[in-house]
């Protein structure tokens, strides 16, 4: 140990200063070491959701370089007995949602991690509701599998999924496939 | 407006969250926000064969 505090000390100035600590400390605020710290922070989530008096319509405040743009959840019952739709996006002028919009708010993983709260509060005020949820698009769908797929150990404890595949049939979630919706109920 | 205090805790993802009722919200309750979406979403689920899911 002795030795290597003594190594450690003989080393000569022009390798360990000051400055080289500052050029790590600017690093951190290029883009692409900028976004990989974004991911590292990534399902930090909005602390704070709004709701409605039957839970049925959640809302949150995303905050990013764009400004605040409000957000709503809104689980709306399906044809079939106990399945609600989730239904995500910015609120429009009129009050509607859309959910085709790309904010580019620098959040995405926040705003994942929010719905994910705002689902997880919604199967336990009501275990016996399925919630039914798909992207806009496949790239969408492909987003929330990833991000399931990466929580997945933790939210199994909570919710039961399963997956939509292209054939039309049904199955439990599992992390490697491309799907078309997704279901989840609470345990 | 002053909201009220109903609040309740969660924890997801190693951390605490906060559901707070908000009134202003009520007036979604009776309304489809996303029409087109849930008419997609009807007719996915229409198709799919083996309804219930099958159990974990």
């Amino acid at each position: 140990m002795l030795a290597v505090v003594r190594i450690f000390h003989s080393l000569p100035n022009f390798l360990l200063q000051k400055k080289h600590f500052y050029y790590c400390f600017f690093l951190l605020f290029l883009p692409g070491y900028r976004r990989y710290f974004y991911w590292m922070s990534g399902y930090e989530g909005y602390v704070c959701l709004d709701i409605s008096r039957n839970s049925t319509a959640f809302e949150f405040i995303s905050t990013g370089p764009k400004g605040d743009i409000r957000k709503v959840i809104q689980f709306v019952p399906m044809r079939i007995h106990n399945v609600f739709n989730l239904a995500f996006g910015d609120r429009r002028a009129d009050g509607t949602i859309d959910d085709n919009i790309i904010s580019d708010n620098k959040d995405r993983n926040k705003i994942l991690a929010t719905v994910g709260r705002a689902v997880l509060d919604y199967t336990q005020r009501y275990p016996d509701r399925y919630v039914y949820f798909m992207g806009s698009s496949p790239e969408r769908n492909r987003l929330y599998r990833m991000a399931i797929s990466t929580r997945f150990d933790e939210l199994s404890k909570f919710v039961s999924i399963w997956v939509f595949m292209e054939n039309n049939t049904m199955e439990p979630f599992q992390k490697q496939s491309v799907y078309t919706g997704f279901l989840a109920k609470g345990k | 407006m002053k909201k009220a205090s109903k609040t309740k805790k969660n924890l997801l993802f190693g951390y605490k969250f906060k559901v707070r009722y908000n009134p202003e919200l009520d007036k979604y309750e009776n309304e489809v926000l996303a029409p087109e979406k849930l008419a997609k979403a009807n007719e996915m689920l229409a198709k799919v064969k083996n309804w219930p899911p099958p159990e974990h």
